[in-house]
């Protein structure tokens, strides 16, 4: 086991409850996400892991260590992407680099050749001179993430690394870490973007207010919950009734509009779709495209808490 | 030594602290020099001109004016005798001159505008010469066997007054301390880069810190070398400003520059300690920090007199306790002690105590960073 954490509870000084008793393992080889909203205790697990936060209760092993400020020796093992931008401002790009690996890694020649392969790892070749006032949003956090796993550490922590950036640097940065994991790093990742989370963790664990509410592989998650399909199609004119329609079809959980479109959640089962234009067709309405999909993580957590993940 | 460097690096590369540490002292200096430094580099005391008039003048008063110099030999005035009592009134009343001194009915009369040092010390002299002559010719009427006794009591006056600050350096000049206050303030300046080391050393300062925590590098030996540089950048910086002082507008400290350079040393890592401990204790913003610490360092300065004298003797006079903990107190002492009491004892005692008082606060600021977990983050 890489990780072991069991029953952490943080409350800070204005009361509020961050971890209530939370629990989870990660193994070796993983890249577990941790997926909730914010202010759901991704970012406390993590500082309270890297015991930079002191916890009321709990346990926290890393490399089936107990984890304190002073284990240098674990610290030498972990690699960290803080949400915040941390690095040094009067230092370029290769300079920063080379500083923070350096603070792993005291063989010169060695750093070097790390150095070079986080570059092009986060394929920074052509700004390697460049102070980071200069770099762009998405390549700013490149250099984060840079900084965080050059000394190529067996555990790498993901904190938000794709906040606020754009689509194209977010994909690079997802790319770069199923690669890390690739070449046996084991990941914890955390977010609040969900279609990150599906696109690369092989295990999640769902928090919500401290708590971790759901976790499993993504499939497990989302066999776990009601709905196994959602259909939008477009109705040329729509009307209040044909939502009582439709909601009379074995298997359909809801149906309502969204702006021209009819949204229909159905149970698990392979003629859902058959059944509603059926319907369709007996009551001569008329409809353009259909779209139908698969249940998303967010789907899941709506179905547990109620409420969307970026409420 | 990879680590300070780089650090050296950081801090160099940071124009605030080019200019806090490099520039603005040299700037202050500069002003300080052109504002009143000349003043008291230069001769300021002139020969000042005096017109007696060309006929009926009293004779032993030109002589003794004559006579009157300052301690190198310089003449204290140029008497001008050319111009008739007339001639002396009309240019007097067009503001030609300033003085002019002439004998009416046998006793000794001047004219002088009533302002200025020169003018002071005309009338001075003058009033000082009537009334011993009028002494004089008295004791002559009266017991002229005691005339000489008299003489030699009038011009060789005893002092019964004696400077409070006996055995101080009687070459001081006190514009001079300005100078030497410039350098303490640069000193105490270090505070902010005291500020600036915690800020990227301790996890709920900055995003930065936060990174340095996970790293497997011992705090203090971050602390050290973080110090470390700080100390050498802020002193290099204070090197700058004595040799400036000393060497471009040639401000004449001190016998010893190496004393004040050794003071200005251990007066940087004094600022830098305080700075740094206070920063550990102080919860909040790197701005948060500076408006705090800026207003004790201010407190400081208030109680070492640096803003009014009389504070600091009523300091030493009621708790004295509280000069012996301050760092700027200590640091003032240690020039005071070197220009104005001349006294190597006392300047190494406050000197010691600085650096005591240094070290305790560095290995205060480690013990209160080591191993720490944080509330928040």
């Amino acid at each position: 086991m890489i990780v072991k954490v069991k029953n952490v509870s943080k409350t800070y000084k204005n009361r509020l409850k961050a971890l209530n008793n939370l629990s989870f393992e990660v193994r070796e080889g993983e890249i577990y996400g941790l997926l909730g909203p914010n202010g759901s205790g991704k970012t406390t697990s993590i500082n309270c892991l890297l015991s930079l936060l002191n916890y009321e209760a709990g346990e926290i092993e890393i490399f089936e260590e107990k984890m304190t400020p002073e284990r240098y020796d674990i610290k030498a093992k972990i690699g960290f992407v803080p949400q915040n931008i941390a690095v040094f401002y009067e230092l370029t790009v290769y300079e920063n680099i080379d500083y923070f690996c350096g603070l792993y890694i005291n063989d010169k020649e060695k750093r070097k050749a790390l150095v070079e392969e986080a570059i092009d790892f986060v394929s920074l070749n052509d700004y390697r001179n460049f102070y980071p006032k200069k770099l762009s949003g998405g390549l700013i956090r490149r250099l984060n993430i840079a900084c965080g796993i050059a000394h190529k550490p067996q555990l790498v922590i993901f904190d938000e690394p794709t906040v606020a950036v754009d689509p194209q640097s977010r994909n690079k940065i997802l790319e770069g870490i199923v690669k890390l994991n690739q070449q046996g790093a084991t990941i914890i990742y955390t977010s609040h973007y969900m279609e990150e989370v599906e696109q690369i963790c092989s295990y999640i664990v769902i928090m919500d207010k401290g708590e971790i509410i759901m976790h499993g592989t993504k499939e497990k998650l989302k066999n776990s919950i009601s709905l196994g399909e959602s259909c939008e199609i477009h109705i040329d004119n729509p009307k209040a009734e044909y939502i009582d329609l439709i909601k009379q079809i074995p298997n359909v959980l809801d149906c309502y509009y969204k702006d021209q479109l009819l949204v229909i959640k159905s149970g698990k089962g392979k003629t859902n779709i058959p059944n509603i234009l059926n319907v369709f067709t007996t009551h001569n309405i008329k409809y353009g495209k259909l779209y139908s999909s698969i249940p998303t993580l967010n789907d899941v957590f709506l179905e547990v808490t109620g409420k969307h993940l970026r409420d | 030594m990879r680590m300070y460097l780089v650090r050296i690096k950081c801090l160099l590369r940071n124009k605030d602290n080019v200019f806090w540490a490099f520039i603005f002292p040299l700037l202050l200096g500069t002003f300080f020099y052109l504002g009143f430094g000349k003043l008291s580099m230069d001769d300021s005391l002139n020969t000042i001109n005096v017109y007696v008039t060309s006929h009926d003048k009293d004779h032993q008063l030109v002589t003794i004016l004559e006579d009157i110099s300052y301690g190198d030999g310089k003449k204290l005035f140029k008497v001008n005798t050319s111009f008739d009592l007339d001639q002396l009134n009309q240019s007097f009343a067009d503001k030609e001159i300033d003085n002019f001194i002439y004998l009416q009915d046998g006793l000794i009369n001047y004219k002088i505008i009533e302002n200025g040092i020169e003018e002071t010390i005309i009338k001075s002299v003058l009033d000082k010469y009537i009334q011993g002559e009028a002494l004089v010719k008295k004791v002559m009427e009266t017991n002229p066997e005691n005339v000489e006794k008299v003489l030699s009591s009038f011009l060789n006056p005893k002092t019964y007054l004696v400077e409070a600050t006996s055995g101080t350096n009687p070459n001081s000049n006190k514009l001079i301390i300005y100078f030497y206050a410039l350098i303490a303030m640069a000193c105490t300046f270090a505070s902010y880069w005291g500020i600036g080391l915690v800020n990227d050393i301790q996890a709920d300062a900055s995003p930065l810190a936060t990174r340095v925590n996970i790293t497997p590098t011992h705090k203090l030996k971050l602390i050290l070398i973080y110090t470390l540089a700080a100390i050498t950048i802020h002193f290099t910086g204070n090197l700058g400003l004595i040799a400036y002082l000393k060497y471009i507008l040639g401000i004449e400290f001190a016998h010893n520059t190496w004393l004040i350079i050794l003071t200005s040393l251990i007066g940087t890592i004094s600022g830098i300690a305080l700075g740094a401990f206070l920063s550990t204790i102080i919860k909040g913003t790197f701005d948060k920090k500076s408006g705090i610490i800026t207003t004790i360092s201010l407190l400081l300065s208030f109680l070492s007199g640096l803003m009014v004298v009389d504070v600091k003797y009523l300091v030493q006079k009621n708790a004295p306790i509280l000069g012996l903990i301050n760092p700027t107190n200590l640091l003032t002492e240690c020039f005071y002690s070197l220009y104005y009491y001349n006294d190597i004892g006392k300047y190494f005692y406050n000197l010691g105590i600085l650096a005591l008082i240094s070290l305790i606060l560095i290995f205060s600021t480690y013990l209160k960073m080591r191993g720490n977990k944080y509330d928040s983050i």
